[in-house]
């Protein structure tokens, strides 16, 4: 081993500098960006969330052994986030309401589905952590403790959130219903 | 996997792959990013990257710290410290400048990415284009490059005038140079990134032709030949010639070592230093500058700092606010064991001495220092600057005693001279003692009434959840049209209470010596706070507590239920109707912080029932907020905390929060606390092992459910 590179071995995510927090952004962030996107069906909300999650996860490098730590870490902030930016959003909503049907029609107007399908059309009817749970585990492809982690709930609600999840999808499937409110 | 299952994969695939996704870092984020590092890296981390310290014995003799020696009030002590792993000595009255936290914050270095893609190619009449579209990806190839900075980063500056914080006498990036007085001489010393370009670095330093017949750069450079530093010297056109000999010296001293680089102490900085000494095998700094970043709007607030270097060249340290609302001064002590104490803290303009006094009676007279006159023009400032920083090395901490002013005209422009105003008083026809005033538009009255102390507004007996406490140390609001009165009962030693209102003034409350209902003594405090609003509540030097008004309805910002302790005052904070926050003061700068959402008991029952578990996750003290519920009756205990620390508030205001229980409990830095949680005699998961680290927390149980 050279001494370049027993240099750059012997670098830390401590050091974090300019070149490493861009190659932790060109590594993880386009992923973060379409887990993002399936939770929140929003291509710029979904920049947005996977970019604050960046920022505070690489504020946070105390915590991070390496760059798998990184990459749960990422995961993890992005779904946190995505629960607060819906609850704001839904409070948003119920401001929206009262002000009236055009102001209500912006809003609906700023979401960024194209070519719905029906089974995407049922998925944004889901609450919100029955949907990041399905899509930790069918997109993610973790296991059920590591979407519990991800979640920040116990194996027994993943278990059921991926239950009553998959069941809501298919009595939506079934019974289509008209798009109602969204958590 | 069942077909819907798949299906849902598959769509899930299909739907990420048609996301466009940015390759290059936004420069924006990156930023972001470093700001956000510059706040969260801490000391004890740095202590695994960073190289031991050195020996520099070649120039030991100059730099070496010597005892501080005061020269006078408000003047500068000579300081001999290491900035950055660079040795330094400033002269007495010489302003030495730590810009080496700049480092977090400057970039350098910048990527370009190139890109290639491989596919089939298809020709005419070909249909099908299925077997290249898993082939037809862009593969970025990215190189990273230094910028250039030709004056590279900084990492200190000394001279005979006070440089304002945050400039540089050699110009940066995207910053000119500080301007040089006629006569001030300076001299900047800066991390090369491993090349010295001598004719870009000196024209990025005017006022280096100022500097004749002599050597006006020198460079040095690490240990492992890593990077290059260089010294410059930069003067105005009437400099003396005996300041600039000064620096000439500096430089000289600097010719040719080889240091070991340090990183910068979690204290974002940069800060001026104002004093510097060694106790046993450790070095500090005492530095005036950036404490800390508000987590809100990310600007700095000004504070003092102690910093450290251990043995292995690891770098901590403690910063302390200028003294809030009536306090005249706030201290802390760095203890470095066998080699004893530095005290030290900020006072108000009102102290023009401080005195530490001995078990033994013995006193020792503290150094007092003004803050440096151009950290007022930083955002963070306040009023807080006209008063002093200081400190002393003893034996051990001893009591603080402040001689205080007597000049009339400082003390009328003190902070808090309503403080000790006294409430009225007047008798009833029976004898009884009646306390009254008018505030808010309203007649009101305090006395006795059914054997309570009650409050009357406009001669109506307010609700009775205002009978006032029957202990001390309580306060009560109480809204009416047009504000809202704070009426406590504080110790008699309670000299001031107040409230600074966020964005506008600070209101004293009015006081009378009394008694309890148990005849303890006790003084009853009334503050009349007008409108609607948020702010800071102070109790003399005790932590300010965020508070709020009216009590009712709640609003984002509004505070439920607060606590404090010496080290950390907390407050739930109302944020909307599905979350309330945790957020907090310390009385270190690295515990304030605020928690993310803490939801009601309804959303969480609602995804299996268990508690959540949340905080403020500071550097010496981890603030943990628990949510349950008490419909049904839940019980917490834990054997690690006493009934002082362990507060729970039970929400039944109606709103989606009602039959919610926060609880709010602290857990030491290195140190862990083991909560169980009994709901109808069976336990709610759990039992929870939170282990505090700085900065983070670590929880144990069978079911976890803290956030990140």
């Amino acid at each position: 081993m050279d001494e370049k590179t027993s240099s750059l071995a012997g670098r830390t995510l401590v050091e974090a500098d300019h070149g490493t927090m861009a190659e932790l952004y060109t590594r993880y962030v386009p992923g973060g960006i379409r887990l993002a996107y399936l939770l929140t069906g929003d291509r710029h909300q979904a920049e947005d969330l996977a970019h604050e999650a960046f920022v505070r996860c690489v504020g946070r490098f105390g915590h991070l052994r390496g760059h798998g730590a990184f990459d749960a870490y990422l995961r993890r902030a992005i779904v946190n986030l995505h629960t607060s930016a819906l609850r704001h959003l839904r409070v948003e909503r119920e401001w929206l309401r009262r002000e009236g049907p055009r102001a209500v029609a912006a809003t609906a107007s700023q979401r960024d589905v194209s070519e719905r399908t029906d089974l995407w059309d049922a998925l944004t009817t889901l609450p919100s952590r029955q949907r990041a749970a399905l899509v930790l585990r069918y997109y993610e492809d973790l296991s059920e403790r590591d979407t519990a982690e991800a979640l920040g709930c116990s194996l027994a609600a993943v278990k059921s959130l991926v239950a009553r999840g998959t069941e809501a999808l298919r009595t939506q499937l079934t019974d289509p219903k008209p798009e109602g409110d969204e958590r | 996997m069942n077909d819907l299952e798949r299906e849902l994969k598959d769509l899930f695939d299909e739907r990420a792959r048609g996301v466009d996704t940015p390759v290059l870092a936004p420069e924006a984020v990156l930023r972001r990013g470093r700001r956000r590092q510059a706040r969260t890296v801490v000391g004890g981390v740095l202590a695994g990257v960073v190289a031991v310290a050195v020996a520099v014995s070649a120039v030991a003799a100059v730099r070496r710290p010597d005892a501080v020696v005061p020269t006078g009030p408000n003047v500068l002590p000579a300081r001999s410290t290491w900035i950055g792993g660079v040795p330094v000595t400033a002269q007495a009255g010489w302003t030495l400048v730590n810009d080496w936290p700049l480092a977090a914050l400057l970039s350098t270095s910048s990527e370009s990415c190139s890109f290639t893609a491989t596919g089939v190619p298809v020709g005419p009449g070909t249909s099908d284009t299925s077997a290249v579209e898993g082939e037809q990806q862009p593969s970025p190839s990215c190189t990273t490059t230094p910028t250039v900075l030709p004056a590279g980063v900084p990492v200190l500056q000394l001279a005979n005038f006070e440089i304002p914080l945050l400039e540089t006498v050699c110009g940066l990036a995207e910053n000119p140079a500080a301007s040089v007085p006629n006569d001030g001489v300076a001299v900047y010393v800066a991390d090369m990134n491993g090349v010295v370009h001598t004719d870009d670095l000196l024209a990025a330093c005017p006022g280096s032709e100022n500097v004749h017949d002599e050597t006006v750069m020198t460079t040095f450079a690490d240990k492992q030949l890593r990077t290059v530093y260089a010294a410059v010297i930069v003067a105005g056109p009437q400099a003396s010639s005996s300041d600039i000999d000064v620096a000439h010296a500096y430089l000289d001293s600097l010719d040719g070592i080889r240091i070991t680089p340090t990183a910068p102490a979690s204290t974002p900085g940069p800060g001026y230093v104002l004093a510097a000494g060694e106790a046993g095998d450790q070095h500090w700094r005492l530095e005036a500058g950036i404490a800390s970043f508000d987590m809100g709007s990310g600007e700095p607030r000004i504070g003092a700092a102690l910093v450290t270097t251990d043995p292995d060249g690891a770098e901590g340290s403690v910063t302390q606010d200028p003294p809030a609302g009536g306090s005249d001064t706030e201290d802390t002590i760095q203890d470095f064991g066998d080699a004893g104490v530095v005290q030290w803290g900020t006072a108000s303009p009102l102290v023009t001495g401080v005195d530490l006094v001995a078990h033994d009676g013995t006193a020792t007279s503290a150094t007092l220092m003004n803050w440096p006159d151009s950290l007022r023009n930083l955002p963070g400032a306040d009023g807080g600057l006209d008063g002093s920083i200081w400190f002393a090395a003893v034996a051990a901490r001893g009591e603080v005693r402040p001689t205080l002013t007597t000049d009339p005209t400082t003390a009328t422009t003190a902070s808090d001279t309503n403080a000790r105003d006294r409430l009225a008083t007047r008798e009833t026809e029976g004898g009884g003692l009646v306390i009254y005033g008018n505030d808010l538009g309203h007649e009101w009255e305090i006395r006795r009434a059914d054997g309570q102390i009650r409050f009357f507004v406009d001669g109506q007996l307010t609700p009775s959840d205002t009978v006032l406490s029957l202990a001390t140390g309580g306060s009560t609001h109480i809204d009416v049209a047009g504000g809202t009165f704070v009426v406590g009962i504080y110790d008699p030693s309670v000299t001031s209470l107040s409230v600074a209102v966020d964005g506008g003034p600070t209101i004293h409350g009015r006081y009378l010596p009394g008694q309890t209902n148990l005849g303890e003594p006790a003084s009853i405090w009334v503050l009349a706070l007008p409108g609607s609003g948020t702010g800071i509540e102070t109790i003399d030097s005790f932590l300010p507590r965020f508070t709020s008004w009216p009590t009712r309805p709640w609003t984002n910002g509004s505070v439920i239920a607060g606590g404090s302790d010496r080290a950390v005052s907390w407050a739930l904070m109302y944020r909307d109707a599905h979350c309330i926050v945790l957020t907090t003061l310390g009385a270190d700068a690295g515990d304030a912080g605020t928690s993310d959402c803490l939801l009601p008991w309804a959303d969480l029952e609602a995804e299996g029932g268990l508690p959540m578990i949340g905080g403020v996750y500071g550097q010496t003290r981890a603030t943990i907020a628990m949510v349950l519920t008490h419909r049904p009756e839940t019980s917490v205990r834990s054997t690690d905390l006493t009934e002082d620390e362990l507060q729970c508030v039970d929400i039944d205001v109606e709103s989606a929060f009602a039959g919610t229980t926060m609880c709010v409990f602290p857990v030491e830095a290195g140190h862990e606390v083991t909560v169980a949680v009994d709901q109808r005699g069976d336990a709610l998961g759990g039992p929870y092992r939170i282990v505090a680290g700085q900065g983070r927390i670590n929880l144990y149980a069978p079911t976890p459910t803290a956030s990140p």
